[in-house]
């Protein structure tokens, strides 16, 4: 489990697309501890890995404040296409 | 003991929370799973008052003006682009005509505009055989998670009780008069009850047994996202018909959304290899350089239609009290803050100045129809 109390929120990213550990506290901050509406206001899980690495981390990050128990943490539904892929390729151009 | 009951924690339900909480009513709203997840998190994110009747730019106009007012006030992204619809025969030109003539006389300022200006608006586009276009500036988007959720927080902020993750299984009615709403998480002890539900209306509207027929079907739609590209290239919704009705948009984040008019009824939500061929072969006529951004992600949801694409908005006369506030069409979203605000004014004080008439639910089994409301995706 991660000791956030160890570490600076501002300067802790939690994923590759400039989502830091501060931007998810605020939201938990707010009373708003569900994964679901977390990922939407912070965009965790939602830029190119598409959640392959960020998410999990999000998960644990609640699990901690909250004292949730990491199985009561419903991952988001994971979206096609599995890797990021160009128009064209799919409109044969 | 809540005065009312909304079934339904969508945009749609929280903002009725909020209108009805402001009024001084002891409200409380019940969500199947969260907040937002039914169809509001999976919308366009569009807002337009350029539509083809008097009630709908009307009612549309007082939304904007909301929706300026209430991102003020509580915080959220809503921006005024504009909405661009690109006119590629005569025959459109002539509707739009009709459209920007009725809006104009509302105050909209929708205005025709040659290929080049539209170009001017979004360099990227390509004007090959574009006529013209129906432009209006003053329509615009809106971020749906921050807006739902800080009309959400506003709404518990002034007493408002929301409960996620608990479903209607039914709704106690004895000799007419509502008595309450039995849920998983037990049961709710209310004298009204509004059915905010959307695509899942028919299912609540049975457990009320509605004695009357409004035909509201889910269908799905689907949309995608892709990689962010440098901002403000594409800043307002862009529409084509001749693209199999689509639209797109540059979100805050960079990324384009959008989809095409697609469409498939029943309660599935599985996206497609078919919709998402269809959308890159369209997108790439409309701006080329689309072609190569990565696509994020695809999904799906839905538009709850009736037959005439306006929504079902009133009171249940056999019913004391129940309301529909549902069958959206596709426009729930852009329609919201001004929905809540009329029907809180129709449950308060038993009317709206707003055309609400057009949203009339007995239409259907009067059978008049309304003239079909502009949509697209």
């Amino acid at each position: 489990m991660i000791n956030l109390d160890k570490i600076d929120p501002e300067k802790t990213f939690i994923c590759g697309c400039d989502v830091t550990l501060k931007d998810i506290l605020d939201v938990l901050d707010e009373g708003i501890t569900d994964l679901e509406i977390i990922k939407r206001l912070t965009r965790v899980g939602m830029g190119f890995c598409q959640g392959r690495y960020c998410i999990v981390t999000a998960a644990q990050v609640i699990s901690a404040k909250t004292g949730k128990d990491m199985k009561e943490i419903k991952l988001p539904t994971s979206r096609i296409p599995i890797k990021p892929v160009k128009i064209k390729v799919i409109a044969n151009e | 003991m809540s005065e009312v009951t909304i079934i339904g924690g969508g945009i749609t339900g929280v903002a009725l929370a909020y209108e009805l909480a402001k009024r001084g009513y002891e409200v409380t709203v019940l969500e199947r799973r969260f907040i937002g997840s039914g169809s509001t998190f999976r919308c366009g994110t569009g807002i337009r008052q350029q539509f083809g009747d008097e009630a709908n730019i009307q009612v549309m106009k007082r939304s904007v003006e909301l929706w300026k007012k209430y991102s003020e006030d509580f915080g959220f992204p809503f921006t005024q682009s504009g909405y661009l619809f690109l006119l590629y025969s005569e025959e459109e030109i002539e509707d739009f005509k009709n459209n920007i003539k009725l809006q104009n006389k509302f105050g909209v300022p929708t205005r025709l505009i040659t290929p080049e200006e539209a170009k001017e608006i979004v360099p990227l586009l390509n004007i090959e055989d574009v006529l013209a276009a129906s432009w209006n500036p003053t329509d615009g988007k809106a971020d749906p998670f921050k807006a739902t959720m800080a009309f959400a927080r506003e709404a518990k902020e002034l007493g408002a009780k929301i409960y996620e993750y608990t479903e209607v299984k039914d709704i106690v009615v004895e000799n007419g008069e509502i008595k309450g709403v039995k849920t998983n998480k037990g049961f709710f002890s209310t004298g009204t009850v509004v059915n905010a539900t959307n695509a899942w209306a028919k299912l609540i509207n049975a457990m009320a047994e509605v004695p009357i027929t409004i035909p509201i079907e889910p269908y799905k739609h689907q949309a995608i996202i892709t990689q962010p590209m440098k901002s403000g290239q594409i800043n307002p919704m862009v529409i084509s018909f001749k693209h199999r009705d689509a639209y797109l948009t540059q979100t805050a984040h960079g990324g384009i959304v959008g989809g095409v008019g697609l469409e498939e009824h029943g309660y599935d939500l599985t996206p497609t290899y078919e919709f998402l061929k269809e959308v890159t072969k369209q997108f790439i006529q409309i701006i080329p350089a689309l072609k190569d951004l990565r696509i994020l992600r695809v999904w799906a949801g839905f538009y709850a239609k009736t037959p005439d694409s306006n929504p079902a908005i009133g009171r249940i006369n056999e019913i004391d009290e129940y309301y529909i506030v549902a069958g959206f069409s596709g426009h729930g979203f852009m329609m919201a803050p001004v929905v809540a605000e009329g029907v809180a004014d129709l449950i308060t004080k038993g009317k709206t100045n707003l055309p609400f008439w057009w949203y009339d639910p007995y239409r259907f089994e009067r059978g008049e129809l309304r003239s079909k409301a502009i949509q697209m995706g």
